[in-house]
C-alpha cells in the first residue's frame, strides 16, 4: 500500500477511473430510460462528462495543492521539533561574551535557520541514495563521502543531532507525502460514486457539466492576470525594502551606478554612505536612448511596409512577403544579439571610425539592429490596423477622383492612426523591455557616472544590469545590489506596463469609431 | 412639322445623350456578370437601374467611372462613351474620369473627419478652391445642394462620423457632389436608410437632376417609379428593357420585365 500511495499512481488510477466512469456513465443513462433517449434531461454524454469532473478534478485538486502543502507543513513541523539544547544551535562561551543581546538573538536565529536547512539537505540527500546507505553508524565522514558518492549534495558537516533530525523529518515526508494521495483516492471514489447514483431522466447533467467548463474557462482568463500580480508582489516586497534602505529619490534620482562588491553584513560604507551607487537615471537613459533609436529605425521600415503590403502589394507578393517578415519577428533576440556584436558593431566602427566608436558596442549598434527587430512587429501590427479601415473608405476617396496616394496618406493613415500609434507604443514597451540585444551589443560598463550623449558610445541599461548583478559573485539575496535589481525589475515593470496601458486606451479608443 | 422642331428642340437642351454604352460584356475571373449591355443614358436626367439581385446592375453602375479598375479580377470589354469619349481609352486617366463621374454608395461611408473635411476632401485634392474663403464657399454650396446645410452649418467641425444615417448620405451626396462632377452615380443610396431619410434623399435626387446626370440602382421598383425618368431592367447580366420609366412599369414590353414588376420573379 505504502507504494501505491504515490502520486503518479494516484494520477493514474483517478484518470482510469474517470475514463471508466464515462463509460459507464453513458451507459448508465441510457439504461435509466431504456433507450429511450428523449426522456432524458441531458444527452448520455454529459452524464458521463459528469461523471468524468466528480471524479477526477477534486482528486486532482487535492493532489495538486497537497504537492505545495506538503513542503509547507513538514516545514513547520522541523521548525518546531528543533531542540534548542541542541550543541549545534549553541553560541561559545567566549563569543557571547564579547555581543550584545540584540546581535545574540540574531546569531541564535540564523543558527536556527542554518540548522534546519542543513537538515533538510540531508534528509534529501538521505532520500535521494536510497535504502543502501548505511545510517546507523557513528563515522560521519563516511556517511557524508557515501552520500556523495551516491550522487547527492552535502553541504555541511553532519553532526548526530542533524542526522537524528534528518532521518525524523524523512520519515514525517514520507508519511506527509502519503495523505494527499490518499485524500485523493477517497475523493476520487466518493466522487465517482455519488455522480453515479445521480445520474436519471430528471437529473440536468449537462447544466452542471456546462458550469464546470465555464469554470475552467474563467480560470484560463484569470491564470495569466493572477500570475502578474503574484510576480508583482514578488518584486515589490524587495523594492520597497530597498527604497527605504537606499532611499527612493537617491535611486530614482541618481546619476551614478557602481557596484562595489560584496557588501553582505556590511551595510554601511566608511563615510556613511552606501559603497555601492545605485542610481537610476544612467540606466533609464541608456534604456531609452536605445528604444529611441530602434523606435527610429523600425517605425518608418515597419509603417512603409505595412502601407506596400496592405495597399499596393500584389497578391503574390503578399503572400511571399507577410509570412517572410513574420518569420523575422519568431528568430530568437539573441540571434540578433550575435549579429549585431560580430557585424554590426564592427561594420560601424569601420564606418565612422575608431576615435568617435572605440567600441564596437554602442548605441547605435543596438539600436540599429533592436530596429530591425521591430519592424515585423510594427509591420504586423499596423498592417493589422490598415486592413481593418472598410473597404468604404477607400471607395468613398477613390470614388472622389482621389489617386490611390492620396487615399492612403489623407484617408487611410488618419483613420488607423490612433491603432498605429499603439503599435508603435507597444513597440517601444518591447524596446525597453528588451534583453539580449543590448546585454551583448550595447556595452557592459560596471561603472557609470551621468548620461552619456554620443550615439557611438557604450551605455547601461536596465535590463543589461539586472543580468549582471544577478550573474555576477552572488551576494546573498539581502544584499543591497541585489535588492536594487528589483527596484529596477520594479520600476521596468511599471514603465512598460503604462505604456501598455497607453496603448491600449489609443487602441480602445480607435475601435469605437467603426464598431 | 411644328411639333417636330419643338421635340428636337427638347432633345437637344434636355436630352443629349451623355453616356453611350456598347457591347459591354464584364467578367469577374471567369464569370461573365455582364453580357452584350448597350445602353444610352441621356443628360440632365435620372435613370434607374432595376433588377433582382446578382443580375449585375451595380457591376454595371461601377463600369461608369471605373470603380472596377480597383478590382484586380474584374474584367471590362466593349465601349463606353461619355461625351462622346472613350472612358476606357488609354489615355484616360481613371482618377479624371472620377472626378468627373461622382459616385454615392450603398452604405453611408464618411470618412472619420469634420462635416467639413468631408465636403472638402474632393476640392482641396482637384485643387478647386483658391482661397480659405473660397473653399468655405464651396462646402456651404455643396452642404446646401446636398439638403443638409442647416441641419450641420452649426457644427461643421463635428465628427461627420457622428451623424444620423440619413444626414451621413446626405453629406456623402454632399461631397460627391463638391467636386462638381457631371454624372451622379448612386449605387442603393438609400438601402441603409429609414422611410423618412428615403424620402429626404428622393427629394434631393429629383432636384439634382436640373444640374446633373443621376443614375441610380435600386432594389425599389416604388423608388425607381418616384424618382426617375427612364429604367433599365437588368435580370442575370442582360439588359433586358430600356425605356421611359411610365412606359416601364405600365406596359413593359418583354415577358422578364412585366413578371418582375408584378412580382413573380426576382
Amino acid at each position: 500500500m505504502n507504494t501505491f500511495l504515490s502520486l503518479p499512481n494516484v494520477l493514474l488510477a483517478v484518470i482510469v477511473l474517470a475514463i471508466i466512469g464515462f463509460v459507464l456513465g453513458r451507459g448508465r443513462a441510457r439504461a435509466s430510460v431504456m433507450g429511450d433517449l428523449p426522456k432524458l434531461h441531458s444527452r448520455p454524454i454529459h452524464h458521463g462528462w459528469h461523471v468524468v469532473l466528480a471524479t477526477a478534478v477534486p482528486a486532482i485538486l487535492v493532489l495538486f495543492f497537497w504537492s505545495f502543502l506538503q513542503g509547507l507543513v513538514s516545514n513547520s513541523i522541523l521548525n518546531a521539533n528543533i531542540d534548542p539544547s541542541l550543541p549545534d544551535l549553541q553560541i561559545p562561551e567566549a563569543q557571547r561574551a564579547l555581543l550584545s543581546e540584540e546581535t545574540i538573538v540574531v546569531r541564535e536565529a540564523a543558527q536556527r535557520g542554518l540548522f534546519a536547512e542543513n537538515v533538510k539537505t540531508l534528509a534529501a540527500a538521505l532520500t535521494g541514495a536510497g535504502p543502501s546507505i548505511d545510517i546507523a553508524t557513528s563515522d560521519y565522514e563516511a556517511l557524508a563521502n557515501n552520500l556523495r558518492d551516491a550522487g547527492q549534495v552535502v553541504s555541511a558537516d553532519i553532526t548526530p543531532g542533524m542526522l537524528d533530525a534528518a532521518l525524523d523529518l524523512q520519515a514525517l515526508q514520507t508519511r506527509l507525502s502519503m495523505i494527499g494521495p490518499a485524500i485523493a483516492m477517497v475523493l476520487a471514489v466518493g466522487g465517482f460514486f455519488w455522480a453515479f447514483g445521480r445520474i436519471g431522466a430528471e437529473f440536468r447533467a449537462r447544466n452542471v457539466v456546462e458550469r464546470w467548463i465555464m469554470g475552467f474557462l474563467i480560470f484560463a482568463s484569470t491564470m495569466a492576470i493572477l500570475t502578474t500580480v503574484a510576480i508583482l508582489a514578488a518584486v515589490t516586497v524587495p523594492s520597497l525594502t530597498f527604497f527605504s534602505e537606499y532611499g527612493f529619490l537617491n535611486f530614482l534620482f541618481g546619476f551614478d551606478w557602481s557596484i562595489a562588491g560584496d557588501v553582505v553584513g556590511q551595510p554601511e560604507g566608511e563615510n556613511g554612505e552606501y559603497a555601492s551607487q545605485l542610481g537610476f537615471m544612467p540606466l533609464l537613459w541608456g534604456t531609452l536612448y536605445i528604444s529611441f533609436v530602434a523606435l527610429i529605425v523600425a517605425v518608418p521600415l515597419g509603417l512603409m511596409a505595412a502601407i506596400y503590403l496592405s495597399e499596393f502589394a500584389t497578391a503574390r507578393f503578399r503572400a511571399w512577403v507577410k509570412p517572410a517578415l513574420e518569420i523575422l519577428a519568431g528568430v530568437p533576440t539573441i540571434v540578433y544579439g550575435l549579429f549585431a556584436l560580430v557585424t554590426v558593431g564592427p561594420f560601424l566602427q569601420a564606418v565612422v571610425g575608431t576615435t568617435i566608436m572605440p567600441n564596437t558596442v554602442s548605441v547605435i549598434t543596438a539600436g540599429t539592429v533592436m530596429g530591425m527587430m521591430l519592424v515585423p512587429f510594427v509591420s504586423s501590427l499596423s498592417d493589422d490596423v490598415i486592413n481593418s479601415v472598410p473597404q468604404a473608405m477607400r471607395d468613398g476617396s477613390l470614388g472622389l477622383g482621389a489617386t490611390k496616394s492620396e487615399t492612403v496618406t489623407k484617408v487611410i493613415l488618419p483613420a488607423a492612426l490612433p491603432g498605429i500609434v499603439g503599435a508603435i507604443v507597444l513597440a517601444a514597451s518591447r524596446a525597453i523591455g528588451e534583453t539580449m540585444i543590448v546585454v551583448l551589443a550595447a556595452g557592459a560598463l560596471s561603472s557609470v557616472s551621468g548620461l552619456e550623449a554620443n550615439p557611438f558610445g557604450a551605455v547601461v541599461t536596465v535590463t543589461t544590469r539586472i543580468v549582471a548583478v544577478l550573474q555576477g559573485e552572488s551576494s546573498g539575496f539581502d544584499s543591497i545590489d541585489t535588492l536594487a535589481v528589483f527596484a529596477l525589475a520594479f520600476t521596468l515593470f511599471f514603465i512598460t506596463l503604462g505604456l501598455n496601458l497607453l496603448a491600449q486606451r489609443i487602441v480602445a479608443k480607435y475601435r469605437e469609431q467603426y464598431d | 412639322m411644328k411639333d417636330t422642331t419643338e421635340t428636337d428642340r427638347a432633345m437637344s437642351t434636355q436630352n443629349d445623350v451623355k453616356i453611350s454604352a456598347k457591347g459591354v460584356q464584364v467578367y469577374y475571373d471567369k464569370n461573365q456578370a455582364i453580357k452584350d449591355v448597350d445602353v444610352e443614358i441621356e443628360g440632365r436626367t435620372v435613370t434607374a437601374f432595376i433588377g433582382p439581385s446578382g443580375c449585375g446592375k451595380s457591376t454595371f453602375l461601377r463600369c461608369l467611372n471605373r470603380m472596377n479598375d480597383t478590382i484586380s479580377i474584374c474584367r471590362v470589354e466593349g465601349d463606353i462613351l461619355i461625351d462622346g469619349e472613350d472612358i476606357y481609352d488609354p489615355r484616360v486617366d481613371p482618377v479624371q474620369l472620377r472626378a468627373k463621374v461622382g459616385m454615392v454608395f450603398q452604405k453611408p461611408n464618411p470618412f472619420p473627419k469634420s462635416i467639413y473635411d468631408n465636403v472638402a476632401y474632393g476640392p482641396k485634392i482637384h485643387g478647386l478652391a483658391k482661397s480659405k474663403a473660397d473653399l468655405d464657399d464651396i462646402v456651404e454650396k455643396a452642404l446646401r445642394r446636398g439638403a443638409i446645410w442647416d441641419e450641420v452649418k452649426d457644427r461643421l467641425h463635428a465628427p461627420g462620423t457622428g451623424l444620423s444615417g440619413g444626414q451621413q448620405q446626405r453629406l456623402c451626396i454632399a461631397r460627391a457632389v463638391a467636386t462638381e462632377p457631371e454624372v451622379l452615380l448612386m449605387d442603393e443610396p438609400c438601402s441603409a436608410l429609414d422611410p423618412i431619410a428615403t424620402a429626404q434623399v428622393e427629394e434631393l435626387i429629383d432636384e439634382l437632376r436640373s444640374d446633373y446626370t443621376v443614375v441610380i440602382v435600386t432594389h425599389s421598383m416604388q423608388q425607381a417609379a418616384r424618382v426617375s425618368q427612364k429604367t433599365a431592367f437588368f435580370h442575370l447580366g442582360n439588359l433586358v428593357e430600356y425605356g421611359d420609366t411610365d412606359k416601364i412599369f405600365t406596359n413593359p414590353e418583354d415577358p422578364r420585365t412585366e413578371s418582375y414588376i408584378s412580382g413573380r420573379i426576382g
